[in-house]
This record gives structure tokens, sequence and C-alpha cells, in this order.
């Protein structure tokens, strides 16, 4: 019966330590809060006070925040909203701006955004009762406001993380509640102390067992001077909920305590606890005080009393504003125990059925999606500690009952088991059916997103191709060479004419076709320099001589992406080469070599011309030289997205003196 | 006669400039100088002092632009020559600048020439000059109006709307004052575009600011207290135009 103590207080005290684990003061330490944060503070700070005034305040912070377009203050105030709506039990509002909460930090730098963000995860997943994961969210954000030397958090988030233990290894419980602790003392917080010594004290609690009755004194002692400190600082203590847990876990601890147990002192604090639930309106508190004296009545054995003391809990939770299913199952399981022992089978099978749908409820309130998996855990425990209950109350029965009686009782009861166990395969089945029609559906959602991805990033590719030819293609150039064919052929120059016109023909196609194809072999890449280096130097009086060489190891057959290399070449020409005085003889080097093993193609543009700086210091007011470069440039980003070494890299000056140099790197088609 | 100098880079393109101008402008036209580099440029000019100068925007120590800065003599009319600039190009329509686009085209070199028989002052003024630079370094806000008697710089957001009759085009300004220009209305509505001004009608450039209001039926009524109708080729471009989010 002892477990069923616990559970009984754990779920109106865990809550509200969280909770309370989150309360925040002006002026807390962590860092320098800014006017939008302080905002939402105050507003948090309200929430037990004035809600709509809280929540108010906090709306118009997450405005502002959002007017500055500032992801720290947003994700600040969403993590304070989050909190608020745990406190009124929304667990819609409170998933969304956790979630909202997250996201924003996640766009951020700032630790004090992640930490808040990591606190309100925390929060919710506790709440939610995903323990492991609200453990990962905790632990990160008392990491984060450890070093944001925001000591009462770390005392609160501790404390927490202590509870969250509590299942799993005491050492850790121990050591988070004893952190908390030294957290609080440096902050000398009577707020924070206390929430941090009911960590501890939780500890103790648990250790205590009835038969080493030292470890019991000093747990007892503990919580004595517990309740000492918070009554001498109640007044600053804002959520007086605590004061209360501290009163009924010592009432438990009394009632836990070495047989026969100190009654008066028992009663002394339930009645403190009654009285301060009063005081303060605590109705978690007060209701979990009606649940012990029940408790208490069925110890001794008045199982009348303890019935009418559950029914009045019942009673009193559905006259509470807010749904608590865990509770209302809770009083149902103590209903049932006394039906147990008044060995009432049908009375036990009706506050079975009552326990089994709040139960249930329990869990679906708390079951998100994400949370199949931990429910399907959680249930297949439960089933097998209901089966060890049964049978249990089966050895009993057999001892006490007549053999036909007994006989009756262990069908009735297989009966139910039996039930039990058909509902919980159901559930176990459909579950695992609900998980895989979730990952189905998360695998179609993948799909899409990669069609998705796939097509944006064609779109890319065909309007870059699109604007691909009208700059490789220059105007500047196109007219350019009308212009000096309308020359020759005013000067009656024919023959020149008309090879002038064949080559800037041959060029034309070889342009338009090469924009239109994936890629094109060294060769034909050469091929289309050479007639475009050709064109130019007819164009400019042969005042430049050209070389294009490829390496021995190079193989022209292999391919790469078309029109990479001649905007770079136009600048040599167009802005290296053409400048330069008569009588310098301009020499323009195209040099290729490949790295077979990182699939680059290397080409080296070298032009002994007028040089980088020089070029810009003439051509103040020209601005349509860099277009064809540009998209070059981007397409080089593009490919970049495959082949990481891809890209361009310009240098002023040569070996040997003025000019520039361009290395492409260039990646190899397969 | 004019006396014409050719500041261009490309020795092909000047001589096959030199021979059009033979060709349609013998008795008229004679050149008398070249020059390839920004700084032969500006001694030719000074020392030359021609009627006429065809200047190419890339030289290849520099740009036309900065031979026009540097000058000291500017008594001549100014022709820019170009292959394609475009940037380049909005700026001379702005400044009322004149430009011929290479290869150049024999009937607009003619209508350049017969431009200049018409134009008495044949000074490229200074203020001129000063905006065709403040044109090219950004987007422009003045816009150059010649007219007979002098050359009106005009602030575009003070422009009502523009009216044509024949190859004539009427600016309406805020101030009242109206500025006839001897251009076609075509070449204004290629450089006062949407979303500020809207060709309504194909007599009519308006700017939308001094929209005070319009019916379905498609009369717009301006704050010069005119009413312009709306062509019904215009209609839908122009109600869409209106009711786009960010516009006036």
């Amino acid at each position: 019966m002892r477990s069923l103590f616990r559970r009984f207080i754990l779920p109106c005290c865990l809550p509200a330590m969280v909770v309370l684990g989150t309360l925040l003061l002006p002026g807390s330490a962590a860092g320098q809060p800014s006017s939008i944060e302080t905002m939402a503070m105050e507003g948090y700070a309200q929430r037990f006070t004035d809600t709509v005034a809280s929540l108010n305040l906090q709306q118009m912070a997450l405005v502002l925040a959002r007017q500055q377009h500032n992801a720290e203050d947003k994700a600040i105030c969403y993590a304070y909203l989050a909190l608020t709506h745990r406190r009124l039990l929304h667990l819609n509002d409170f998933t969304r701006y956790a979630d909202s909460a997250f996201i924003e930090a996640k766009k951020t730098k700032s630790v004090r955004a992640k930490a808040y963000s990591a606190l309100a995860m925390g929060s919710l997943k506790s709440y939610i009762e995903d323990n492991a994961r609200a453990l990962d969210y905790l632990l990160e954000a008392y990491k984060l406001f450890a070093a944001l030397e925001a000591y009462d958090l770390c005392a609160r988030i501790g404390s927490d993380i202590s509870y969250l233990f509590a299942s799993g290894s005491q050492a850790k419980v121990k050591k988070y509640a004893d952190e908390a602790l030294s957290y609080a003392m440096q902050t000398g917080d009577p707020e924070s102390i206390l929430h941090a010594r009911l960590a501890v004290g939780s500890y103790l609690l648990d250790q205590a067992k009835p038969d080493n009755r030292e470890q019991w004194s000093e747990a007892v002692d503990y919580y004595r001077t517990t309740i000492l400190l918070a009554e001498k600082d109640a007044e600053s203590i804002v959520s007086k909920s605590n004061i209360g847990v501290a009163y009924v876990n010592l009432a438990v601890l009394y009632m836990n305590g070495p047989k026969p147990i100190d009654e008066d002192a028992f009663l002394f604090n339930l009645e403190k606890t009654i009285a301060i639930s009063r005081r303060y309106n605590l109705k978690n508190i007060y209701r979990s005080s009606i649940g012990l004296r029940g408790q208490y009545f069925m110890e001794k054995g008045e199982y009348t009393i303890a019935e009418e003391l559950f029914k009045e809990g019942i009673a009193y939770q559905q006259t509470l504003p807010y749904k608590d299913n865990a509770i209302l199952a809770t009083f149902y399981e103590s209903l049932k125990a006394i039906a147990a022992r008044q060995q009432n089978y049908w009375l036990y099978y009706q506050y079975d059925q009552s326990f089994a749908e709040y139960n249930k409820l329990k869990y679906d309130e708390s079951t998100q999606r994400t949370q199949q998996y931990a429910d399907a855990r959680f249930e297949s425990e439960k089933q097998t500690s209901l089966i060890q209950e049964l049978e249990q109350d089966n050895k009993l029965q057999r001892k006490n009952q007549l053999l036909g009686y007994g006989i009756a009782i262990v069908l009735l009861i297989g009966l139910v088991f039996m039930y039990r166990s058909y509902y919980f395969r159901q559930r176990y089945y459909q579950n695992r059916e609900d998980i895989s029609q979730q990952q189905q559906a998360n695998n179609a959602l993948r799909l899409q997103l990669l069609e998705k991805e796939t097509l944006e990033s064609l779109a890319e590719k065909l309007a870059l191709e699109r604007r691909l030819l009208s700059s490789q293609m220059d105007p500047h150039f196109i007219f350019n060479a009308l212009g000096n064919i309308q020359s020759m052929i005013l000067q009656k120059d024919t023959a020149q004419a008309v090879s002038y016109l064949g080559k800037f023909a041959k060029l034309t196609r070889q342009v338009l076709e090469q924009s239109r194809t994936e890629a094109i072999s060294l060769a034909e890449e050469i091929e289309t320099l050479t007639n475009y280096i050709e064109l130019q130097r007819l164009r400019l009086n042969n005042s430049f001589q050209y070389h294009i060489v490829c390496d021995d190891e190079t193989d022209t057959a292999l391919l790469i992406p078309p029109l990479l290399i001649q905007p770079f070449v136009e600048n040599a020409v167009e802005h290296g080469l053409k400048p330069l005085p008569p009588s310098h003889a301009g020499l323009l080097t195209i040099r290729f070599t490949s790295t077979i093993a990182e699939k680059l193609l290397i080409c080296t543009i070298t032009d002994n011309g007028i040089g980088l700086a020089e070029s810009k210091r003439r051509k103040a007011h020209d601005a349509h030289r860099s277009l064809a470069t540009r998209i070059t440039d981007e397409r080089l980003s593009l490919m970049l997205k495959d082949n990481p070494q891809a890209r361009f890299d310009v240098h002023d000056g040569t070996p040997t003196g003025s000019g520039c140099t361009v290395i492409l790197q260039i990646p190899i088609v397969n | 006669m004019y006396k014409a100098v050719i500041i261009e880079d490309e020795h092909r393109l000047r001589e096959a400039l030199s021979i059009l101008l033979e060709m349609v402008a013998d008795d008229q036209v004679q050149v008398v100088g070249y020059a390839e580099h920004a700084d032969d440029a500006v001694k030719l000019i000074n020392r030359l002092k021609p009627d006429l100068v065809f200047l190419d925007i890339m030289l290849k120590d520099g740009t036309g632009f900065d031979v026009l800065q540097r000058i000291d003599y500017r008594g001549f009319h100014l022709i820019f020559t170009t292959a394609y600039e475009e940037h380049a190009i909005r700026a001379f329509k702005y400044s009322a600048i004149d430009y011929l686009l290479k290869p150049i085209d024999q009937e607009e070199l003619k209508l350049s020439i017969d431009r200049i028989k018409d134009i008495q002052q044949k000074m490229v003024g200074e203020q001129q000059v000063q905006e065709l630079h403040e044109n090219l370094q950004k987007a422009p806000e003045r816009l150059v109006l010649p007219t007979l008697e002098a050359m009106h710089v005009v602030k575009v957001d003070e422009i009502v709307r523009c009216e044509t009759s024949g190859s004539y085009t009427t600016f309406l300004l805020a101030d009242g004052r109206k500025i006839i220009v001897s251009k076609p209305l075509k070449n204004y509505e290629d450089i006062l575009l949407p979303p500020l001004f809207f060709r309504v009608h194909q007599s009519h450039l308006i700017n939308v600011h001094y929209i005070q209001s319009y019916s379905k039926e498609g009369l717009i009524q301006m704050k010069d207290k005119a009413a312009i109708p709306i062509s019904r080729a215009k209609k839908e471009a122009f109600f869409k135009l209106m009711t786009e989010d960010g516009n006036p």
C-alpha cells in the first residue's frame, strides 16, 4: 500500500514544483534582460494574481519583439507564455508556445533564448510525462542558466531534474537536489531555498524506510527544519503551495513511520496542511489532504469514513474549474483498494471501470503523436502491475473465503483479468498500427519534400540557363562584331568581311548549342575559345598573341559544363589587353590541367595586360562588364552544391609583372 | 560646314563612321581629327575646337564621360556612340544628350545631323554634363528638357503628366508650368516608367501621384483639374496597377 501513498502525493506536488521551478522574480541574475524581456517577465510574475493582465502584458511584449524582428526576445516571450499556459493547464497553447520558443531560439545564437526555450520544452515534456525528453531539455537549460549565472533558475531547474530522476537513479536524484540547494543558498532567496529543500526532502522521504529508524528520523528533522524556515519567511514566499507541500510530506512521513504511527503528529501536520490550503485557496493541496485523510482512515480499518472521504475528494475535484484525470484515477484506485479489503468485488469492478476511464483520459490527454512509443511502453508496465495486484488479491481470497465463494471470486477476477488483458492487447495493437501509420505519413512527407527540393533546384538551373545565353553572348560583343563587319563592308574589304562574318556565325552557333547542353568536351570548349579569341584579334588589329595549352595528362574528351571560361577570357581581352599601348605586345595564355582524383579541371587564364587595379581606375562608370562573370559566379556556386571544390580565384598581377591571372576550378561531369 | 572629331578606340569602327558621314552628310560635315585615348581626346578637342564631337563611351584609357569632364572647350554639338550600354542610354535620355548605337544606322545618323541644324545653341552646358554625371551614378531624379530657347531641368516627381501633339511632347508640371519639347512621347515613355508613371492613353502619360480620382468608366481626374481618358486597351493594366499593394 505504500506505493499507493506516494502516488497519491506525487501527482499534486510534482506539478506544483515544476511550475514553481520557473518562477522568476524581476532582477533575476540571468545577465542583462532587454526591456521586452523585462515586460514579459513582469507579466509572468502576475500569473498567480491576475491571469488576464499577465497574458496581456506578455502578448504586448511578444508583439514588440515581433515588430523588432528580435528572435531572442521572441523566443523568451514565447517561453514565458508557454510557462504561463502550463500554470493555466492549457495544453494546446502550452505546446504551441513551447514549440514556437524552440523554433525562434534556433534562429539565434543567444544563450538566453536557448536556455529559456529549453526550459519551456523541458517543462512541456515533463507535463506530458515524457520524462526522458524532459530530462534532456531541462539538463540543457540547467547548463545554460549556470553559464549565465542565473542561480535562482538553476536551483529550481535542478530540483525539477531531481524529481524527474525519481523513477531512475537515486544517486542522480540526490546529486541534483543537493546541487539545487547549494545554488539556492547562493541566491539566499527563501523561495528558491524552500523549493530546493523540498527536492532534497523528497529524496529523503523516498529513502526513509519505517524499519530504518535513524533514516526516518533524519527525514522528519529535515522537514521540520524546512517548515521552520518556510514559516519564518512565509511573507516573501509567493508560491504558498510549497509550504503546504512541506506539511503534506511531513504528514506522509509520519504515516509511513515506524508502527504504531505517531497519530498526533500526523494529524497536527494534516490540520496545518488543511489550514494553509484554506487560507491561500490551494485547491490541489486541499484535495490531497482529503485523500491523505482517507488513507489514514483506511489504514485504521474505518472503511466507511475512508470511502466517504475519497468520494468527497472526487466530488471536490469535479467542482474545480480544471480537469485532473490523474487525481481522479488515484481516488478511484483508493476506492478500489477499500472494496478489495472489504471483499466487495462488485464494487471493486465498478470502481475499476471508473478508474480505467480516468486513467485512459489521463493518458489520452498527455498523448501527443510523438508520444506514442512512450505511451505504449507505459501501458504495458501498467498491465504488469495490475496483474500482480490481482494475483495478490487472489491469494488473500483463498486464505479467507469458503472454497465455492473463492472459486466464484477467482472466476470473476479471471473474467476481469481477461477483459483487461483483451483491452490492453487491443490498445497495444492499435498503438502499433498508429505508429506505423505515422511512419508512413512521415515517409510520404519526406518524399514530397525531396521532390519539391529537386523541382526547386531544377527551376533554379533552368532560370540560370535562360540567362546564360544572354550573358555569354555579351550584347556589347555582338554589336561590336557587327560594327566591325559593317566597317569592312564600307571599306569594300569583302574577303575579310566574309571571313569575319563566317567566324562570327560559327561562334554564335556554338554558343547557342552549348547553352542548351549540360556538358561539352574540353576539345569543344577549346574550339569555341579559339574561335572567340580569333574574332577578338581581328577586331583589335592582331594587337595580342595567344596560347591555349593543355597538359599531357589531361584528356580533351573529358566533359565539363559549357560556357564557363569565355567570360573570363572576355574580361582579359576587353579590360586587360585592349587598353595596352601599341608598344606593348599583348599575350593571353590559357592553360588546362586536371586532377582526376578530385574530379576537377583547372583552367588558368593569364594576361599581361594593364591589371585589375588600373582597369578599375579607368572604368569608374562602367557597369556592364561584370554581368557575365557574376552569372558565372552564380553557376559555380550552384555547382558547388554537388562539388565543393568548384570556384574561381582572381589574382592581380602575373609572375612576370603586371596583368591578371584567373584560376578556375571546374567540376568534371561524369 | 561642321568641323567634326571622332573619339573612338577601335580603328574599324572609326573608319566606318567616317565613311558613313561622307555618305549622308558630305556637304555638311568634315572630319578633322580623331583620337583613341581619353588623354588625346581632351588635347584634340581643346586644340581643334570642333563644332561636332562623336564620343565613344569605352576608350582605351578611360571613358567618354571622363573626357567631357576634363575638357576646357565645350562649344560643340555632342553625339555619344555606344554598342550597348543600357545604363548609359537611360542617362543620355534623362540628360537630353544625343546618342547613336553601333553599328551606326545611316538614317539615324542623318536625323542626328539634321537635328543639329535646328539647335541654335551648340554649347554642351556645364549643368548638362553635371546632370549626366549624376544620372550615371544613381537613379535619375531630374530630367533635362531641351527647348528651342533653353535647357529646362525638372524634377521627375514634379511632372504631373505629359501630353503628345504629333512629334512634340508637352510637359505639365506641378507648379503650373508647361514645357514643350520637340521629341515624341514614346521617347519619354521609355524612361518615365511604372509604377510612378503610366501611359493611360495614346496621347497621355501620367504621374500616378497626381491622380485625384478615377472612375470605372475610364476617366481620371488629375490634381491639376485635367480630365484624362483611359484607352480601352490600357484599362485593365491601369486598374491592376492602382490596386496593387504598395502603390500610391
